[in-house]
């Protein structure tokens, strides 16, 4: 048992949560006050959430990772249904013009994230079991990608353009470190690009975003209005911020102030270091899940730590740039920081499988017969603090 | 494969490293520029109008004063998205969803508010405010408006208001009017626009971006406008606004001493509530397209020939230069020769007509005969002298000047001599000559106040501005009065229509040829149709009050316009008294009487009083028709 580990990957979550929770509540009160008459309407919403994800992060840090491999078709199927089950009138729920939720009583559920967990525990068990043939096109690149288009499809109907894009890039991601070979990935992008390019065209709320991004104050009162607010909340911001509850930004200025936007938030209350802050526990996060896996002894902990510790941080990357002007606006919160329920939880779930991983990784428990080459040499400091062991299904 | 997890590693760690950077740029380098930004972000200066001052008429009645009016407004933000929902809040404000819309896009941000409707009855506001929860973001605002309270009385004299126009704006005097400012437009709501504005206040807010006021941070008080009390007499106003009705043409009454206006009518007139929550352009467009000209104050911005009522001056000008004299005696066989044939209106003749009953049957021959004789500049120089040919100076905008033709004017204007067969037409009010309904009333004021020529105002108590005294023989002065007395009162006078049993009128009938006479003879259509006149005064000494009354189209000016003047007069000296017994006798007994009128005597008081009742002579309003 290693819980040095664990207790990393915990602390760094709450760490997160907490600060998350503290900025809900600064971001929502008055907008809570205002349509609620209470100002902790959206914390006690937030906080009940919290309460859940925590109890299934602890809960799944006690389960053993593996026993998901017997359940990944199971996992798959369910997500199809409850894909498909947002589109039914009475238990799909519509808000802005999308259909992501489902009725769940007291809550509900954005399948969604769902599919990104088990999208990764799917393709760390495909990897693990094909991973002589991962140089193979079909094999490497067809089939799984077959499944990831298959629920982006299913995605881009509700819209979420969000959950597309992060499942994308999260799936390309894990296939290049499986092994598939880049020239197919390379052309497959390629290929793809028409393809992306008349899904951003053809709608035009998705080709304003992304123009208005490109030059926010060509309409700084239309679509490039939120992003210039968030410019404006993390000028307000400066070094040190304006202190907790000190931003005029949420005051309506700045929209998703407590979702997508969050992060500008952070930036105006708590100023540059705070956001340095929390760019750094990410990165904590992020380098403990990539020493997870070092510490893996087969490919499918391999790929399932790479796939979870890449599912935040892709996340995390995707919502800091949209909020630093860095990307166009997209509809992705901020991991265990911004307030939404599905969300949060399932990246808490993320997290507590992690947890589990590294609870049952340590070198010298486990000799994986998968580990076919051990790289003595260290590269770089990573792995040196790894104490670096690997395997690669590399002949070499 | 370790190499592939170290680049995807420090890729990672790199794309955070570009964050740093950024917020670097955000927060520190841009930090004070986006601050500023901020700043005008969330200072908002709102302006809070300054309650206009009331319009009031000579009597301290409240022609207008200001109302609550209720606003309906929304945050564009907060507009309904899916059609279904923008329809029924449609159907709820009473505005279709497509001009919700076009509302909605010409707002600057998506956070600013949105007026929808104003002025919104107060039935509705409570229907409104009982769905309200359904639509989020609506909002009831009360705010002040102008209410009238005589409904479309003296529209045009009163004028509109509506939100300075961008080159309004521009202008210094409108330096520090808020844009949502409702300032006069036309009328007396023009004119006296820097007294009845006041000045607007201020408050400095601090704002969300819903526009929710999160702080004052100053406040400065507006200043109310200041009142106005007009010279009008809203009986008087009313009873001529009455009388127009359904025809086009104008009233215009003054005090004979001071001339300050008492009436000033023009039909057809327009709903000044149109402009209260200000005018939705079809509305607009449908107003300045009206063929009837609606907007067109015709008292003052229309100018017609004066017909008839013009002998006045043609035999003053005659009187005064030894022309004629008042034993000079015309014989009239219905028409004379000078060049062509002029015709008097009366196709069978007058025959003998002496000086005064030429003026009493309007002949016409007996002013062919002045024409013949007197230089077109004598006419002109006591014709201006009078008013005509110049505006009359009156504080309202767009006033005519009307055409005074003389030898020097048509050098100019057609680079042609005078031929003295012209002055023959402008003996008797036709030709080049043509005059506004203002100046006929004044002239009229002039006439029978010894000359003295008053520029007429609008204000009570301000001091009347003798513009000049017109020297002339005062005995020619009382002698056309008299005759003008005979137009309504002589057997044979074309005015009998104008008749009254409370006090004497005197007055001059003309009807203005729309179409020359060649064409004439045949049936007259609307458009072809004279314009009927009647220049009046009352009483016969110490006049008070001189009127004009113009009627375009209205045929002959004895019957349609006679009457006219007659009513509003009336209604000066003696204002309708509602809910008085006495009154509704006077009425009766007023009724009875009119037929058995007798030829009032030349009054031998010197003080007349106002209301005095005169017994007329015998009923001569069968047939009061005259020509031109």
């Amino acid at each position: 048992m290693n819980t040095k580990y664990t207790r990393s990957i915990l602390i760094s979550v709450l760490l997160l949560v907490g600060i998350g929770t503290v900025m809900v509540y600064s971001s929502t009160a008055l907008l809570s006050m205002r349509e609620n008459g209470s100002g902790f309407n959206f914390l006690w919403k937030h906080l009940f959430t919290v309460f859940i994800g925590t109890a299934v992060m602890l809960l799944l840090s006690r389960t053993d990772y593996r026993k998901y491999r017997a359940l990944v078709y199971v996992l798959l199927g369910l997500s199809v249904v409850l894909l498909a089950l947002v589109f039914m009138p009475g238990i799909g729920i519509s808000a802005n013009g999308a259909r992501r939720w489902l009725r769940l009583w007291p809550t509900t559920f954005q399948p969604s994230e769902l599919v990104k967990v088990v999208m990764v525990i799917f393709l760390a068990d495909y990897m693990d079991k094909n991973l002589d043939r991962m140089k193979d096109f079909r094999y490497g690149i067809a089939i799984p990608l077959g499944v990831m288009l298959f629920f982006q499809v299913i995605i881009i109907r509700q819209p979420d353009f969000g959950a597309v894009m992060s499942l994308g890039i999260l799936t390309f991601a894990l296939l290049i470190l499986g092994g598939a070979r880049l020239r197919h990935i390379g052309s497959l992008a390629l290929l793809a690009l028409p393809a992306v390019y008349m899904l951003i065209m053809t709608s035009s709320y998705r080709s304003k975003r992304l123009l208005c991004f490109l030059d926010p104050w060509k309409d700084a009162q239309g679509c490039g209005f939120q992003l210039i607010q968030s410019f404006i909340a993390f000028g307000n911001g400066s070094l040190w911020g304006l202190g907790l509850g000190g931003s005029k930004q949420k005051l309506y200025f700045l929209p998703e102030a407590h979702t997508d936007f969050i992060f500008s938030l952070i930036g105006e209350e708590l100023g540059l270091v705070g956001a340095m802050v929390v760019i750094a526990i990410f990165i904590w996060l992020f380098v403990k899940g990539f020493q997870v896996s070092l510490r893996t002894s087969d490919p499918f902990s391999y790929f399932l730590t790479l796939g979870l510790t890449m599912l935040i941080g892709v996340q995390a990357i995707i919502n800091i740039a949209v909020s630093t002007g860095l990307m166009p606006t997209k509809g992705l919160p901020l991991p265990f920081i911004s307030y939404g329920g599905s969300a949060l939880l399932i990246n808490m779930a993320a997290a507590g499988i992690l947890m589990n991983i590294a609870k049952n990784s340590d070198i010298t428990s486990l000799p994986s017969p998968h580990t076919l080459y051990v790289k003595g040499e260290s590269r770089g400091a990573l792995m040196r603090a790894g104490r670096a062991h690997s395997w690669s299904h590399r002949q070499r | 494969m370790n190499k592939k997890i170290t680049v995807a590693f420090y890729i990672v760690i790199s794309v955070f490293g570009i964050f740093l950077l950024r917020l670097w740029y955000l927060q520190i380098i841009k930090g004070d520029e986006y601050k500023k930004i901020d700043e005008r972000n969330r200072i908002r200066v709102i302006d809070i109008p300054a309650p206009r001052g009331i319009v009031y008429d000579r009597n301290n009645n409240a022609l207008v004063k200001n109302v609550l009016s209720y606003d309906i407004s929304m945050v564009r933000e907060d507009l309904p998205a899916d059609t279904g929902t923008l329809a029924e809040l449609g159907g709820l404000i009473g505005l279709p969803a497509e001009h919700i819309l076009k509302l909605a896009k010409a707002s600057a941000s998506p956070y600013e508010t949105i007026k929808l409707r104003r002025n919104v009855l107060f039935e509705e506001v409570a229907r409104i405010e009982a769905r309200k929860t359904d639509f989020p973001g609506l909002l009831v605002e009360v705010t002040s408006a102008r209410g009238y309270l005589y409904g479309q009385a003296a529209s045009h004299l009163m004028g509109y208001l509506s939100n300075p126009t961008p080159k309004q704006l521009g202008l210094p005097e409108f330096s520090n009017v808020p844009r949502q400012a409702f300032i006069g437009q036309s009328g007396i709501e023009k004119s006296y626009d820097s007294v009845l504005r006041g000045v607007a206040g201020k408050k400095i807010v601090e704002v969300d971006a819903l526009g929710n006021i999160i702080k004052f941070v100053r406040i400065q008080k507006p200043l109310r406008g200041e009142d106005i009390r007009l010279s009008i007499d809203i009986n008087a106003q009313m009873e001529a606004e009455k009388s127009l009705e359904g025809q086009a043409g104008a009233v215009v009454a003054l005090k004979a001493d001071t001339g300050e206006v008492l009436a000033m009518a023009s039909a057809p007139s327009f709903d000044p509530n149109l402009f209260v929550a200000g005018i939705e352009r079809g509305e607009w467009r449908a107003l300045i397209n009206d063929p009837a000209k609606p907007l067109m104050n015709r008292a003052i911005q229309n100018q017609y020939p004066p017909g008839s009522t013009f002998k006045t001056i043609t035999l003053l000008s005659a009187l005064e230069s030894g022309l004629v004299t008042e034993g000079t005696s015309v014989y009239c066989g219905g028409s004379t020769y000078f060049g062509r044939t002029f015709r008097c209106w009366k196709a069978g003749g007058h025959g003998n007509v002496n000086t005064h009953r030429a003026i009493v049957e309007s002949c016409d021959v007996y002013f062919y005969d002045i024409g013949k004789r007197i230089n077109i500049d004598t006419i002109a120089k006591y014709a201006f002298a009078f008013g005509l040919g110049r505006p009359t100076g009156i504080a309202l905008d767009g006033e005519a000047s009307g055409n005074l033709p003389s030898t020097q004017w048509k050098l100019k204007a057609k680079k042609e001599k005078w031929y003295q067969g012209e002055t023959l037409s402008v003996a008797i009010g036709q030709g080049y000559l043509t005059v506004t309904p203002i100046q006929m009333a004044m002239l009229t004021a002039g006439l029978v106040n010894g000359g003295r020529i008053y520029k007429p105002h609008l204000l009570a108590g301000e001091p009347p501005e003798l513009e000049r005294t017109v020297d002339v023989d005062q005995g020619n002065l009382d002698f056309i009065k008299r005759a003008m007395l005979g137009v309504v009162y002589e057997g044979g006078g074309t005015g009998g229509r104008a008749r009254s049993n409370i006090v004497s009128i005197g007055g001059k009938t003309g009807t203005a040829q729309v179409i020359a006479g060649a064409i004439r003879g045949k049936q007259l259509t609307a458009r072809t149709q004279d314009h009927a006149w009647f220049i009046s005064y009352a009483p016969q000494h110490n006049s008070q009050i001189a009127a004009a009354v113009f009627v375009e189209h209205g045929g002959h000016g004895g019957s349609t316009a006679a009457p006219i003047a007659k009513r509003v007069i009336e209604a000066y000296f003696n204002p309708p008294k509602p809910e008085s017994e006495e009154e509704k006798q006077e009425a009766a007994s007023a009724e009875t009487q009119a037929p058995d009128v007798q030829k009032p005597e030349e009054q031998k008081q010197g003080e007349q009083q106002p209301g005095e009742q005169i017994q007329p002579a015998e009923a001569q309003d069968n047939q009061p028709v005259e020509g031109d």
